[in-house]
């Protein structure tokens, strides 16, 4: 027993170091929210440690880690997406559920960082810049929950396919469809915003 | 056979390199934009800054989340218990009510099953038969010979002195 909750803190102790730092990375990218992504990495933790037993190769600890964050990510869009499903219609429902990042979620809240970001880019660089980005944030959000993850840990983090498979936990094949799919899907909005 | 613009599309999604679908690329532009999508795409990544104490912060987070997860499901496990407990307690300390038999009885419209007809044993014979040779018990006990014999006496006097 001690000895179970001796290498619990140890797992502990040492996914909370590097591994949430990039789970954290993956789950704001995903969730585009501060709070929620900090969540997920805390929950992802204490499931990796409540699960420790089922782990029989210590050294596959960070990305066992990082695939719970990613289902757990997964989740909450499913959660999401649903939500704005069934309470799409009532009034105010949208600004709720669409509620674009703050500026605490995009870490732009910083005065000087804000100054600073100005100071290098040109405004009207910046500005098309910003509006480019967030066209893109919500094309994205049309995609399916597994269509996006897939996108932004390919193209967002510059994760082989292999690893994007391993993290969504389905076979490569489908991780390619799914990459497949989502680049068209994403072409023919961006076609229709045209 | 694939069109070049999805043969395009899925070389870019799989990141291979395009090959000879590179002249097309250039030329549609429905491929050029699914060209530069990767980028666009790689652009909405955030390097975002957790903040000062993110580890410790996290560290705390989890144990907290396991501490109450631990009691929630010990917790959960006994008011199981006690709810299994209780449901065998009322189980076998459950007696009939009284006052509803009658009714159960009444409603009870199956008719009665018959009763099987045993075939005698040669001992039940034999015990029947020397229950009937036991005269004077059988004389006793089934008639009361007294009465009997009243409604003869005229007959009886009629007889006297008769030898047969």
């Amino acid at each position: 027993m001690a000895m179970r909750a001796d290498a619990r803190s140890r797992l502990l102790a040492e996914l909370a170091a590097t591994p949430a730092r990039k789970g954290y990375a993956i789950a704001y990218d995903l969730l585009r929210n501060r709070a929620e992504a900090e969540e997920a990495v805390q929950e992802a933790l204490a499931r990796a440690c409540e699960s420790i037993a089922d782990l029989r190769d210590p050294a596959a600890a960070p990305a066992w880690f990082l695939r719970i964050v990613t289902t757990l990510c997964l989740r909450t869009l499913r959660r999401r997406r649903l939500k704005k499903r069934l309470f799409g219609w009532w009034p105010g429902s949208d600004d709720e559920l669409d509620a674009a990042p703050t500026s605490a979620d995009t870490g732009t809240g910083d005065i000087a960082e804000r100054m600073h970001a100005m100071a290098t880019i040109e405004p009207r660089t910046a500005l098309e810049g910003q509006q480019a980005l967030s066209s893109m944030m919500s094309k994205l959000d049309v995609l399916s929950p597994q269509q996006r993850t897939a996108l932004v840990l390919r193209y967002g983090h510059d994760l082989p396919v292999a690893e994007v498979a391993e993290l969504l936990g389905v076979e490569l094949a489908t991780v390619k469809t799914h990459l497949v799919r989502g680049l068209a899907r994403l072409r023919d909005l961006m076609e229709e915003h045209r | 056979m694939k069109i070049p613009c999805d043969a395009v599309a899925e070389r870019v999604a799989l990141g291979e390199a395009l090959g000879e679908l590179a002249a097309h690329a250039e030329s549609c532009e429905r491929c050029r934009r699914v060209v530069d999508l990767p980028g666009k795409l790689g652009a909405t990544r955030h390097e975002i800054d957790p903040g000062l104490g993110f580890a410790a912060r996290m560290t705390v987070g989890a144990q907290h989340r396991i501490v109450a997860r631990r009691r929630r499901r010990v917790t959960a496990g006994l008011a199981a218990a006690v709810a299994a407990g209780a449901l065998a307690v009322f189980v076998f300390t459950r007696t009939p009510d009284p006052e509803r038999a009658p009714t159960e009885v009444a409603t009870d419209t199956t008719q009665p099953a018959p009763e099987p007809v045993v075939e005698p044993t040669p001992d039940d014979e034999l015990a029947a038969l020397i229950h009937l040779a036991d005269v004077d018990r059988s004389s006793r006990l089934s008639a009361d010979w007294s009465e009997i014999e009243k409604p003869l006496r005229p007959y009886r006097k009629l007889l006297q002195g008769v030898t047969p």
